[in-house]
């Protein structure tokens, strides 16, 4: 038997690759955005599914608005607009959360259907332009979910800002937002090349985000509760969905000194995006040298 | 050989030797040892469940109690959502657990072999309901004092026990119609389960899972009444907020989930039977 290392295999079997890698990095991500979306719209009946999910979640929330006390949430800092608060709050951490699990749920597809090793096998940069396609199509995806949310949530009657300028910024919130968690989402998908049971995580991560981040309630009741108030600041999605909030509901503009705070928390946390890299790296190494690619 | 004859021959080696309780418990066994093996799995669902009630609890301090009240639900809106993710899972578990354990085993491609035993599917599905019903139950021994200690007002006697016993029986038998159409629609269309899925959400809002339904405008009512679990609801949760005792609006929910029961419960299994059968015939049951 020839002594040979998982690295050592590795390597032999890259021979030959780099020649062959004639379209640029970019375009690779862009057809692997491309190819999903395709798939997402031949299944029509799931976008209609989709659909009907948008507007019963909205409307779950006009009801509840109507148990709401405006005076309380005005004693609380807010907008005594409950459809609004809740609309924004919703579609924001669903946002974040469809973008986060995206990438997991795509291992769990592809490791369980099998087809893993076969990428694994014509991957020529590390899963790189593969991942940054699917999160792409990830954020398209959500993206309309957002979208379509933020439409019904306007059609009920949620007073939303009408001044571009806000929106723009609101915007810029939101992609800093995605841009901060997308690290999250990346650092779960490489987990579960190993750890492969990492789905009711996210769920759990969706629910946590919704309770730390003062979805559906306002976020000053947790000063009741002190403890979890600091660990509410500790997350980046509070403060996201506060910029997020006070830009589209009070026009609040993202350069005055309580937004700036808020942004300034958000931008500590672009690092991770980084470190969510190099965690995928090191799981799909291990993965690789164990052969745990097609284990499910 | 025609198709019938070949499985009238597959059917003539089934034994019975065993009985079919043993088989149903044999069932349940397996699923628990399944599902026990993902012990972290377990702990985040019940982390999940643990943060919505969290989460209801603060949003309870912005409610006005005033429309809780007037749909007969107390003072406590807590209290009333608490009630609504108590239950949660048995809903799951009588609307989606068989089309859930179908889809899952047809997408491991596991399903032929399973139906090929001679064990009925019926016994494998009533053992993973068994299944489901203990999760389901363990979570509602767990939520009910926690959500006492945070200050819901629920009665918890004997006889208000009792009582919420016999209202999750007849909750999932009123429920279980929906969940054998929705997965024989999975056996048909081996599609993920878009049935279930809508369902689920239809029930979420006309049912008054988050809301009391008399919030609702009256035409939008009718599809609310059209639901079983709307009187699951509101005998489950008139039940634990009022006590135990039999009141007009309780007996009416109990009669109207009977009613379904009784309609509904051979309506689904013969449509169920009826695909299944075909699904065999044409031999696609491995397709996936």
């Amino acid at each position: 038997m020839v002594n040979i290392s998982g690295d050592d295999c590795i390597e032999l079997l890259r021979v030959g690759e780099r020649p062959l890698m004639k379209e640029s990095f970019v375009a690779r991500a862009l057809t692997s955005w491309y190819y999903q979306l395709k798939i997402l719209f031949s299944y029509k009946m799931h976008l209609a599914l989709e659909m009907m999910d948008i507007i019963l979640s909205a409307l779950i929330y006009y009801f509840v608005s109507f148990l709401v006390s405006p005076q309380d949430l005005v004693a609380l800092g807010y907008s005594p607009d409950y459809v609004a608060f809740s609309i924004s709050g919703i579609a924001l951490s669903r946002y974040i959360w469809t973008s986060v699990s995206r990438l997991a749920r795509k291992m769990h597809h592809e490791i369980s259907a099998g087809t893993f090793e076969s990428l694994a096998a014509v991957d020529t940069d590390n899963f790189h332009s593969w991942l940054i396609g699917q999160v792409l199509y990830g954020f398209t995806w959500s993206s309309m979910w957002f979208i379509g949310t933020l439409i019904i949530g306007f059609a009920l009657g949620a007073g939303f800002t009408s001044d571009p300028w806000i929106w723009i910024q609101a915007g810029i919130v939101v992609i800093l937002v995605v841009i901060v968690h997308s690290a999250i989402g990346i650092m779960a998908a490489g987990m579960y090349i190993v750890h492969k049971q990492l789905e009711t995580m996210l769920v759990l991560m969706s629910t946590v985000i919704e309770f730390f981040g003062g979805v559906i309630y306002p976020l000053s009741i947790l000063l009741n509760y002190p403890i979890l108030y600091y660990i509410s600041l500790l997350m980046p999605f509070t403060h996201g969905l506060e910029l997020f909030r006070r830009a589209i509901i009070d026009g609040t503009p993202i350069y005055s000194l309580g937004m700036l705070v808020h942004l300034s928390v958000l931008l500590l946390f672009l690092p991770l995006v980084y470190v969510g890299f190099k965690v995928f790296e090191r799981y799909l190494n291990l993965a690789k040298k164990n052969a745990l690619l097609s284990v499910y | 050989m025609s198709i019938d004859e070949a499985i009238s021959i597959m059917h003539e080696t089934i034994s019975g030797e065993i009985s079919w309780i043993r088989k149903i418990w044999a069932a349940t066994l397996r699923r628990a040892k399944i599902r026990l093996n993902y012990k972290t799995w377990m702990l985040f669902d019940f982390a999940n469940t643990f943060f919505m009630v969290f989460t209801y609890f603060l949003l309870s301090f912005i409610i006005m109690p005033g429309d809780i009240s007037r749909a007969g639900y107390g003072s406590s809106y807590f209290t009333f959502a608490l009630i609504g993710i108590a239950i949660a899972h048995y809903i799951t578990a009588s609307m989606r657990s068989l089309s859930m354990t179908i889809r899952l085993e047809q997408y491991y491609g596991t399903l032929e072999t399973i139906l090929s035993t001679p064990t009925d599917f019926i016994i494998l599905f009533l053992g993973d309901l068994l299944y489901f019903f203990i999760y389901s139950t363990v979570f509602l021994i767990l939520i009910l004092p926690l959500g006492v200690i945070l200050g819901a007002s629920l009665v918890l006697d004997i006889k208000s026990i009792a009582m919420l016993a016999l209202l999750i029986i007849l909750l999932i038998l009123s429920n279980l119609p929906i969940g054998i159409v929705s997965a024989a629609m999975i056996l048909k269309f081996k599609q993920g389960n878009p049935i279930g899925w809508a369902i689920t959400w239809i029930n979420q809002f006309f049912a008054g899972t988050f809301f009391p339904i008399t919030l609702l405008p009256s035409y939008l009512r009718y599809v609310s009444y059209c639901l079983p679990l709307t009187f699951s609801l509101d005998a489950i949760r008139l039940t634990l907020i009022w006590g135990g005792a039999l009141g007009s609006r309780v007996i009416m929910d109990i009669a109207i989930m009977v009613i379904y029961t009784v309609v509904c419960f051979p309506i689904s299994l013969k449509i169920f039977r009826k695909i299944y059968d075909n699904t065999r015939k044409a031999g696609s049951l491995a397709i996936y």
